[in-house]
C-alpha cells in the first residue's frame, strides 16, 4: 500500500497537465488572443464558473487553518463561515454588472474598468494594479511554499531527493515540481486551463472537506456519540468569548461582512466575472456557493476540528499533544489515524486523495493568482508603456510574466523560511485581503452611485492603504514591535477586521474629497450607467464561445 | 425566467435585505452570546451545543435569503 500516495499524486498531476493541453487546443482558433487567454473568450458556463470561483476563494486555509482554529478555539471561529453567504450574494450583486459592462466595453482587468470610469487616469490604473499586486504576489509565494510543505506531509519517510547532483529536501522538491506543473498549464491554456483544473481541484477539495467530517462522526459513533464527546469539552470552547478575546463577536461580524467582499473584488475573481457567459451563470454560481460551501464547512471540516479536540486533547498547560506541532495539522492527523483503521485499503486511498486535495487547494489559488498577475502586468503596465503592442505580443509578454513570477516565488521559497524577504512577504500575505478591501468603495461608487471623483478615488485608496500599513504585522516591520502606534493598531485589530478599518477611512476620505472636486462629465457618467443597465447587447466587439 | 415588474418586487427586496443584514449582525453578535450561554453554564439543545445550532440557523436564514432572491429578484437577461 506504500505506492498508493505516489499513484494518486501522479494521476492528479497528469490530469492537470492534460486539462492544460485541452485548454490550449480549445483556444487555438480564437480570434481575440488576449480575451481568450485571459477570459476564455467570455464564455465560461456554470460548472466551470462556480468551481473556479470556489477554488480561487479558498487556499489551503480552508482545509488546514480553519479547522485548526476550531481545534484550538472551539465553536466561535465557525461563525467566520458566515462570510460565505455574503460572498455568494456579492457574486451576483457585484459580479453581474461587472460582467455586463466588461463584455460591452471589452475590459480584461479591474483597472480597465475603474480607470475608464474615473477618466482614463494612468495614476488610478497604476494604483489599482498596485493594490491587485499586493494581494496576488504574496498569495502566489505562500501557496507555492504551502505546496512544498504538503509534499513533505505526503511523503514523510523521504528525507531528501537528489536531482542533478543537488540534494534537495522533500519540501524543496515539492515546491519545484508544483511550480513547474502549475506554470506549465497556466502558460499553455490561460484562463481556460486554470478554470478547468480548478474544476478538478474544487471537486477534490469539497469532497475532502465533507468526507473528513462524515468519517470522523462515524468513528465517534454517529451524531449522538459525536456530540456526547463534544459536550464534555471545556465551556470556553462552546460559548462566544467577549472582546477583545480572539474570535469575539465584533471581529466575526466585521470579518464576515468585509473580508468576504475583499476576496470577491480581488483581481482573479473580478476577471472570473468578466469571463462568465451570462447572468444565469452568475446567478447559479451564487446559489451553488451559498449552499455547497457552508455544508462542506459546517457539516464537514469544522466537525473534524471540534472532534479532533476530543480525540487529541490539549495538555493542561495549553500546549499541543504529542504528534501535533501546529493546530493546522489536525485534519491531516485525524484522517491519517482514522481512515486506514476504519476503511482499510479504501481508507489509505482516501487519505492520499485528501492530501492531494489539500495540495489542490494551494495550487488552485496559486494558478488563479499567477494568471491574474500576468493580466495586470500586461494590461495595466506593459500596454500603457507600449501602446502599439498587438494582442499576440501582449499575450506572450503575459506568459513571460508567469515564468518570471513562478521562478521568483520558487526561488524565494527555496531560500528558506526565516529570511527577511520571506517574512516580509508573509506579513503582506496576512494583510492581503485588507489591501483588496480598499477597492470596495470605488467599486460600489462606479457600479451603483457614480458620485465620486478621480481625486476622491485616488485620495481614498491612498488613505485606506496607509491605514492598512499601520497594522501589525506590516506596522511592526515599519515602526518596530514596541512602538505606541503598532500597540494601538494591534489592540484595534483584536476588535475589528483590518480591511474594515482601512475601508472606513478610505470611504470618509473618498466622500469628502469627492465633495470638493469635479466628477467625470455628465455624458460620460450617463454612458457608463447605460452600459451597466440590463439591455440587449448591440455591436458586441468580442466573440462569445462556450467553454 | 420571467421578468416581473420591478416596483412590485421592491417590498420583497427590502425585506430580504433587512433579514440578511440582521442575520449577519445578530448571528455572530448578540445572538451568539444569548444562544451559547456562558462557559460555566453552556446551553445544549437535543444534546448539541446551542452555539453550533445557532450558527446553523443563522447560516440557513442567510442562505434562504439568497435562494429566494435568486428565484425572484435576480433576472436572467441574456
Amino acid at each position: 500500500m506504500d505506492y498508493i500516495p505516489h499513484i494518486t499524486l501522479i494521476l492528479y498531476l497528469v490530469g492537470l497537465l492534460a486539462l492544460g493541453i485541452l485548454g490550449l487546443l480549445k483556444g487555438r482558433r480564437a480570434k481575440h488572443a488576449e480575451a481568450d487567454y485571459y477570459l476564455a473568450s467570455r464564455g465560461q458556463g456554470v460548472l466551470t464558473t462556480s468551481l473556479t470561483i470556489m477554488a480561487t476563494y479558498f487556499s489551503g486555509f480552508a482545509i488546514l487553518t480553519f479547522p485548526g482554529w476550531v481545534y484550538g478555539n472551539g465553536v466561535p471561529p465557525m461563525f467566520y463561515a458566515l462570510n460565505l453567504p455574503v460572498a455568494a450574494a456579492a457574486i451576483y450583486i457585484l459580479g453581474n454588472p461587472i460582467r455586463r459592462i466588461g463584455r460591452k466595453r471589452g475590459y480584461i482587468t479591474p483597472a480597465d474598468m475603474i480607470a475608464d470610469y474615473y477618466g482614463d487616469s494612468q495614476f488610478i490604473r497604476g494604483m489599482v494594479a498596485f493594490l491587485g499586486a499586493l494581494y496576488v504576489v504574496p498569495y502566489v509565494v505562500m501557496q507555492v511554499k504551502a505546496g512544498g510543505i504538503l509534499a513533505q506531509g505526503l511523503f514523510p519517510d523521504i528525507a531528501s531527493v537528489t536531482l542533478l547532483g543537488q540534494e534537495l529536501t522533500m519540501e524543496n522538491a515539492g515546491v519545484g515540481a508544483l511550480s513547474l506543473i502549475t506554470m506549465t498549464y497556466v502558460i499553455v491554456g490561460g484562463m481556460r486551463s486554470v478554470a478547468w483544473t480548478d474544476v478538478l481541484q474544487g471537486l477534490l477539495l469539497l469532497s475532502a472537506m465533507l468526507l473528513s467530517g462524515v468519517v470522523l462522526m462515524h468513528a465517534l459513533g454517529g451524531p449522538s456519540g459525536y456530540f456526547k464527546e463534544v459536550s464534555q469539552l471545556d465551556g470556553q470552547l462552546l460559548t462566544m468569548p467577549d472582546a477583545p478575546a480572539k474570535f469575539n463577536a465584533w471581529h466575526a461580524v466585521t470579518f464576515c461582512a468585509f473580508a468576504s467582499l475583499a476576496s470577491i473584488v480581488q483581481p482573479a475573481q473580478w476577471m472570473r466575472f468578466y469571463a462568465a457567459r451570462d447572468s444565469a451563470t452568475l446567478r447559479r454560481t451564487a446559489i451553488a456557493f451559498s449552499t455547497i460551501l457552508p455544508i462542506c464547512f459546517i457539516f464537514g471540516v469544522f466537525l473534524v476540528g471540534l472532534g479532533g479536540r476530543t480525540l487529541y486533547p490539549m495538555l493542561a498547560d495549553g500546549s499541543l499533544p504529542v504528534g501535533l506541532t501546529n493546530p493546522d495539522q489536525i485534519v491531516v492527523r485525524v484522517i491519517q489515524d482514522l481512515f486506514p483503521e476504519l476503511l482499510g485499503t479504501v481508507g489509505v486511498i482516501l487519505v492520499s486523495l485528501i492530501l492531494v486535495a489539500v495540495m489542490a487547494a494551494s495550487m488552485s489559488t496559486a494558478d488563479s493568482n499567477l494568471h491574474a498577475l500576468s493580466a495586470v502586468a500586461t494590461r495595466d503596465v506593459y500596454h500603457q508603456l507600449r501602446p502599439k503592442a498587438g494582442e499576440k505580443e501582449r499575450t506572450w509578454f503575459g506568459r513571460a510574466v508567469i515564468v518570471i513570477a513562478t521562478l521568483a516565488a520558487a526561488g524565494i521559497t527555496y531560500a528558506g523560511s526565516g529570511t527577511n524577504l520571506l517574512d516580509t512577504i508573509a506579513a503582506f500575505f496576512f494583510l492581503a485581503m485588507a489591501f483588496s478591501a480598499q477597492l470596495l468603495p470605488i467599486t460600489i461608487d462606479l457600479l451603483f452611485l457614480r458620485r465620486g471623483t478621480k481625486a476622491g478615488a485616488v485620495a481614498g485608496l491612498v488613505a485606506g492603504m496607509i491605514v492598512v500599513f499601520l497594522f501589525p504585522p506590516l506596522g511592526a516591520l515599519l515602526f518596530g514591535e514596541g512602538s505606541a502606534l503598532v500597540s494601538g493598531t494591534g489592540k484595534l485589530k483584536a476588535l475589528l477586521d483590518v480591511g474594515f478599518c482601512g475601508m472606513v477611512v478610505n470611504t470618509i476620505v473618498f466622500v469628502v474629497v469627492s465633495r470638493f472636486t469635479t466628477p467625470p462629465d455628465t455624458a460620460h457618467r450617463e454612458a457608463f450607467a447605460q452600459d451597466l443597465k440590463n439591455q440587449p447587447q448591440q455591436n458586441a466587439d468580442l466573440p462569445i464561445s462556450k467553454s | 425566467m420571467t421578468d416581473p415588474p420591478t416596483d412590485k418586487l421592491r417590498p420583497l427586496r427590502i425585506r430580504l435585505t433587512v433579514v440578511f443584514l440582521a442575520a449577519l449582525l445578530i448571528g455572530p453578535g448578540l445572538g451568539s452570546h444569548l444562544a451559547g450561554g456562558d462557559p460555566e453554564n453552556v446551553r445544549f439543545l437535543f444534546g448539541v451545543p446551542a452555539l453550533y445550532l445557532w450558527l446553523v440557523f443563522t447560516c440557513l436564514v442567510m442562505t434562504s435569503c439568497i435562494l429566494i432572491a435568486a428565484r425572484t429578484l435576480w433576472r436572467d437577461e441574456d
